[in-house]
């Protein structure tokens, strides 16, 4: 376990080097680089603009400036922001909260909803549900979030009047109740792509193990359909499941951006679109990096556990 | 003397022998979206010219028309523009970079793909160890920080996307080549001198075909997505030019008054979608040989 | 190795007649086993015989209700199972009273240990959660209970491995452990489909010696579903050998050896050099010629027909034949076998 540890530390590290490096490129691709915000503004000559270079280290050489870049990065200076003149990450962390919220909310109903989706499309397979659930999964697949989004506001919050249009509670109102029902809206919106997500590979997942030799050693046994189910598919069914929840990450995030931006949510999304709205470079860049290195760390937590759920890699001494 | 009369034939897939191409009829999804597919790009590719308006000529009169109007058939605009042929506009420009972008992402990710899994070693780690990285930004927040650096046209979203998606192809392929290059075939080509480009071109690549087609359909479904993602967002495809994703970028101040102008690009986006998904896996289900018995 | 004398009279463990397997496929319902009929007594070995594709697996599978249901599979037939003073019919009890027999009163073997243990549940887990199902007992003393067990089939060091999981442990003591399962709750018949294929010679040889030395101690009644004659040599009392979905001879073990009448059994004894075990292993009898015919498309007449050096056309290939007794308690499905017995008898 400790090797695997290792092993796996070692290769997020390497990553997250790589990633570094993609993003400080992406920072100089813009035309101009970093100093383009300035030239746009119009109130800088070009001496300004030389003498500003020389003072942020714009003229030196590119490898030294991104070892000065990652040494900062990696002191947490991640630079200030433009707009309000704060610290990045500290603007970042702000916001950290209302994203996880509903990542958190929409995950947890994805995969409650998903699992057993998956597992009964497996049981009952090439029944009406199991079609029925594929033909719905595959929709769900293809169904623009935002504008998924925008139908739930029109038909929930317009039509019927049921839910508020957007952002996070009521100005004022700061009760569970009220941040409840505003989050319910974003919280399914952003589910739907999820569960369908969860509902396949569960299925597919499901489908490898019952048709495993074990499961017939326990349907040997005598043991009821129900306990076979629960403790000898389903155990061995979620194992995968732990890494798909890693490898989701990315699109949870890209999907949680657009869900924030069609409901005012004041996530982390919001807070880049907003950030490329004002063409503030160093917060468009500082999400950029922080939602990389949460992908890494949130694989490499989802192998941790994975090690830690299946005997066959996890610690126990031989 | 030529190495092909000399190698033995490598067990090829042909695309359109006949127990992929039943197998892929008898998925009837993947028939509904190849029927689907066809007729929008007919639709879009004909449509534009059948119908009497400009997708850019305004009329402040017909304002806020609801659909099913006796002259415009799916209602007007906050511009007075008529919907259903900026639909069919947007619908060209929306499929043009769905295809275009796969083009350009596999061109991309078969060569990286092939280049790491035939050559293995530190190149091959190399590049792979790049593909994860690429794929741990999460591609929203890429796609929007590099169009947010750049001037938007139809041209640069499509490089862009290409950008962000090549990715999967290349894992696809490096997995097969990798495991291809193994194979009896290979090694005999090999042993009898063929140069590397022609062992790539004629034995393993044709062999890696059904993995691929596969990537490639599910490429373009994501591709659209992508498109109306950032042309929705502000970051894509600019107005004047429709698109189904900037379509949809005004209609939210209007959903109170006319819920139609975001209801319909959206069905339009999510029929090509589930469309190309349900081709992909219908693909998936015919080119895989372990499905001959279903 | 065990002779064929008479044991004492007793009611017989279980008693299959007229079982019938149909699969219903893509290309047509497909009878994968048909006519099988066969009792067996308390302490008795049947060894069913015969080639993969033969229908031996799917009989074993078939008499415990263990092959996907309906649409797929229909079994017709009577499989009785006496146990507790009572017989079930289990091909139409209810699935509630199956499941009440299984693992507790007809327990089976599997041929892969390797894949047969669940992975994420320890060894003396899965024992125990058999012993909770049946006999009733609590946590602590159905793991104490499953200790002795795996000390019965001789495992070192019983109450380390209770708590091991199976990728920890070697195939033949994986084995051991599938044995003790389906011994946890004191069964009175032991199915064993091809126990021993998957394992090496010499872990083959304990794991049959094994049985045996629990058979002895229970008088448990065993199904042993093997490919390999040297095995059958050395466990069963009577044998069973199937061909093409049905049985085409079965007697007690000792005739069969000395004396084989249907010509495929005839082959199936010519292919191995001696009867030793492991003898056979890996050989696919290289004495027959032709191959197994197709369920799908079964030759008119007897299915062994078209291989046979017996084969007399216009008799052979006119209608099937039936399994008739020829000696005591040795049965033969052969239109020739009164013309083979002569001949052996001038030899």
């Amino acid at each position: 376990m400790t090797r695997f540890l290792i092993g796996r530390l070692g290769q997020s590290l390497l990553l997250l080097w790589i990633v570094s490096v993609v993003g400080f490129a992406i920072l100089h691709l813009a035309p101009g680089g970093p100093m383009s915000q300035f030239a746009e503004s119009g109130n800088m000559t070009q001496a300004d603009m030389d003498r500003m270079a020389e003072q942020l280290g714009l003229n030196r050489p590119l490898p030294v400036q991104y070892a000065q870049w990652l040494t900062n990065i990696v002191a947490g200076d991640w630079g200030v922001s433009y707009r309000d003149q704060q610290p990045v990450l500290r603007i970042i962390f702000s916001h950290l909260g209302a994203t996880f919220e509903l990542m958190l909310t929409s995950t947890v109903i994805a995969i409650f909803i998903g699992v057993w989706v998956g597992v009964l499309g497996a049981v009952w397979r090439y029944s009406l549900f199991d079609s029925v659930a594929t033909i719905f999964a595959m929709v769900a697949l293809s169904i623009p979030t935002f504008w998924f989004g925008l139908v739930v506001i029109w038909y929930f919050s317009i039509e019927l009047g049921w839910l508020p249009a957007g952002s996070r509670m009521t100005p004022g109102d700061g009760s569970f109740a009220n941040r409840f029902h505003h989050l319910i809206g974003p919280a399914l919106v952003l589910a739907l792509v999820s569960t369908a997500i969860w509902s396949r590979y569960m299925r597919s997942s499901m489908l490898d193990v019952i048709n495993q030799d074990y499961i017939r050693t326990a349907r040997s046994k005598g043991i009821s359909e129900w306990r076979i189910l629960t403790r000898h598919a389903l155990r061995n069914a979620l194992l995968p499941m732990i890494t798909i929840l890693g490898l989701q990450l990315p699109n949870l995030l890209s999907g949680a951006l657009v869900t924030e931006t069609v409901f005012s949510w004041p996530g982390m999304g919001r807070l880049f679109l907003d950030s490329i709205n004002y063409r503030d470079y160093p917060t468009v860049m500082g999400i950029l990096m922080f939602t990389a290195i949460l992908v890494l760390i949130g694989n490499l937590i989802a192998d941790i556990l994975y090690g830690l759920a299946d005997p066959r890699i996890g610690g126990r001494a031989r | 003397m030529s190495n092909a009369t000399l190698a033995p034939a490598a067990p090829r897939i042909r695309l359109f022998q006949s127990p992929a191409l039943r197998r892929f009829l008898r998925h009837r999804l993947a028939v509904i979206g190849t029927i689907t597919i066809l007729t929008m790009v007919l639709l879009v590719v004909i449509g534009p010219w059948l119908m009497p308006f400009e997708p850019t000529s305004t009329n402040i009169r017909n304002r806020f028309l609801p659909p099913f109007d006796s002259t415009h058939l799916l209602g007007t605009d906050p511009l007075g523009r008529d919907t259903l042929t900026r639909l069919l506009h947007a619908g060209r420009i929306s499929l043009a970079v769905g295809f275009a972008v796969m083009i350009l992402s596999m061109a991309i990710g078969i060569f990286v793909g092939t280049v790491a899994g035939f050559y293995g070693g530190a190149l091959g780690a190399a590049l792979m160890r790049f593909v994860d990285a690429m794929l741990c930004f999460p591609p929203i927040f890429l796609l929007l920080a590099i169009s947010a650096l750049i001037n938007p046209s139809v041209i640069s979203i499509i490089i862009l996307i290409s950008a962000a998606s090549w990715m999967e192809i290349a894992r696809v392929v490096e997995a097969q080549v990798r495991s291809l290059k193994e194979r009896d075939y290979t090694v005999a080509a090999e042993a009898l001198g063929a140069r590397d480009r022609r062992i790539i071109l004629r034995e393993i690549l044709p062999n890696a075909v059904a993995p691929i087609v596969v990537a490639a359909t599910l490429n373009v479904a994501n591709a659209i997505l992508a498109e109306s993602y950032i042309s929705f967002l502000g970051f894509g495809v600019q107005p004047p030019t429709p698109s189904w994703g900037n379509m949809l970028q005004d209609a939210q101040g209007y959903l109170r008054s006319a819920p139609w102008l975001a209801i319909i690009p959206g069905i339009a986006i999510t029929l090509a979608v589930t469309s190309f998904n349900f081709i992909g896996d219908g693909l998936r289900d015919a080119l895989d040989p372990r499905m001959e018995n279903r | 190795m065990s002779t064929a004398e008479p044991k004492p009279a007793a009611p017989p463990v279980l008693q299959v007649s007229d079982l019938e397997i149909t699969f219903n496929t893509r290309a047509g319902p497909v009878r994968a086993v048909r006519d099988v009929n066969f009792q067996i007594a308390k302490g008795e070995t049947l060894a069913i015989v015969g080639e993969s594709g033969s229908g031996k697996s799917v009989t074993s599978l078939a008499m415990l209700r263990l092959l996907p249901g309906a649409p797929f599979c229909k079994v017709s037939g009577q499989v009785l199972l006496s146990h507790e003073g009572r017989q079930t019919d289990l091909v139409t009890c209810s699935a509630d009273d199956m499941r009440a027999i299984r693992g507790r009163h007809a327990s089976i073997v599997f041929q892969e240990p390797m894949t047969s243990l669940n992975p994420v549940h320890t060894a003396g887990t899965q024992i125990a959660e058999s012993i909770r199902r049946h006999i009733g007992l609590g946590q602590r003393a159905a793991m104490e209970r499953a200790i002795e067990l795996l000390d019965l089939v001789g495992i070192p060091d019983p109450r380390r491995r209770a708590a091991s999981f199976p990728h920890e442990m070697s195939g033949g003591m994986r084995q051991r452990v599938m044995i003790a399962l389906a011994l946890a709750c004191d069964p009175s018949l032991l199915i064993a489909d091809e126990p021993t294929t998957a394992l090496d010679v010499t872990i083959q040889a304990q794991i049959i010696e094994l049985m045996k030395d629990i058979q002895a101690r229970t008088d448990l009644a065993i199904i042993f579903i093997t490919h390999n004659l040297g095995v059958v040599a050395d466990v069963a009392d009577k044998v069973m050998v199937m061909y093409a979905g049905s049985p085409v001879e079965t007697a007690p073990v000792a005739d069969l050896f000395e004396r084989p009448l249907m010509p495929y059994t005839r082959g199936l004894l010519q292919s191995v050099p001696r009867i030793t075990f492991s003898a056979s292993r890996g050989q696919p009898l290289p004495a027959i010629r032709g191959t197994v015919p197709s369920p799908l498309a079964l030759p008119q007449g007897c299915s062994f027909g078209p291989r046979c050096d017996w084969f007399l056309s216009g008799t052979c290939d006119a209608d099937t034949p039936l399994l008739q007794p020829v000696q005591r308690g040795h049965d033969v499905r052969c239109h020739r076998c009164e013309t083979i017995l002569k001949e052996l008898a001038i030899q």
